[in-house]
């Protein structure tokens, strides 16, 4: 039986086409979300674009910013005790810490020099986002930007 | 004819050979059936992994103390529309110094809940009226009630953000109150 030679390059052409743009959008997202297996973020109808910025992640179990755990979360609220000002005394520490470096190498007068990004379970309660929130903008970081998933 | 003169160079010429009796190099066949698999496994892969990690983002302040001039607004086409997330509903009140207490107070409406859901759309309609009367009003005040979830203050978020309008018979997307600060409840 004669063999059938298929001519495959049209085919080829698309399938390099979508590839590159898939692996383009793959990683023109900047924002991690390794790791955090359990945050499911609210869906919204924003369509404003995520930076690079210091991330405060809420998921079910805890607080961790960048990577690093700062509190625990318990039936979404704050398991630990806050301090006398009210704050998360770890999550504050570590916010200072990186406001104070980000101002020593020069950087504190950038127009997101007082952001950060919030990526929280949408079952966190209110209360804790709010009490992440006033730690975050006492330690310098006022304007916050939410993390959620485009509908 | 022609096609005779053809027939009759064609007659000269060995099997294989161009015009000019050089040898053709013999059509090479590439496989390209791995690269077809490789390829469609990383397509399929990325095309997972696309629908699932679109991750935008909403803009939010938290309020400051400062020594310097007040942000409430101070004109008459200006308002800070005040609004807590409670569980019975949404509270809307609107704030301002350029308007009198009483005009203020008649915008204050309670939005309850609907099937156990908060009622965006309400909120949604209440903040167009609001806009239409004052025009450059932008800043809304977000106050969530402890018990509250995160979701809830997202899906508001957006219901004040912006809404579809038709002007002229053709529908735009009309800005309502983009900017939110989060407050919170004081105990």
């Amino acid at each position: 039986m004669a063999s059938v030679a298929l001519n495959l390059t049209a085919l080829m052409d698309i399938l390099s086409n979508l590839l590159f743009f898939l692996l383009a959008s793959y990683t023109s997202q900047s924002v991690e979300l390794e790791g955090q297996s359990g945050l499911k973020l609210p869906s919204s109808t924003s369509q404003l674009a995520l930076t690079p910025q210091v991330t405060i992640t809420i998921s079910e179990a805890r607080i961790d910013v960048g990577g690093v755990a700062v509190g625990n979360i318990q039936r979404g609220l704050i398991a630990d005790p806050l301090d006398r000002d009210g704050n998360v005394g770890p999550l504050f520490d570590r916010l200072r810490n990186v406001k104070i470096s980000r101002e020593s190498a020069g950087r504190g007068d950038l127009s997101d020099a007082s952001m950060a990004l919030l990526l929280a379970d949408k079952s966190t309660d209110a209360e804790t986002v709010t009490t992440v929130l006033k730690t975050a903008g006492r330690a310098g970081f006022t304007n916050m930007r939410f993390g959620v998933i485009s509908k | 004819m022609s096609g005779g003169a053809e027939s009759g160079e064609e007659e000269g010429r060995s099997p294989g050979s161009n015009i000019f009796g050089e040898e053709t190099a013999s059509p090479v066949a590439l496989n390209l059936t791995a690269l077809m698999d490789i390829l469609s496994n990383l397509l399929f892969f990325l095309l997972a992994c696309f629908g699932t990690t679109i991750v935008m983002g909403i803009n939010a302040t938290v309020p400051v103390q400062s020594s310097h001039d007040s942000d409430m607004a101070d004109t008459k086409q200006t308002v800070t529309a005040h609004v807590s997330v409670e569980k019975a509903g949404l509270d809307v009140a609107l704030v301002g110094s350029a308007q009198s207490q009483e005009e203020l107070d008649r915008w204050h409406k309670k939005i309850p809940t609907r099937d156990g859901n908060q009622d965006y759309q309400a909120l949604t309609a209440m903040l167009l009226q609001i806009k239409r009367t004052y025009p450059r009003s932008d800043t809304m005040i977000l106050t969530p009630e402890s018990g509250i979830t995160y979701e809830s203050m997202v899906g508001t978020m957006d219901a004040a953000r912006e809404t579809e309008v038709t002007l002229s018979g053709t529908s735009r997307r009309l800005s309502l109150f983009p900017t939110v600060v989060v407050s919170t409840v004081i105990k």
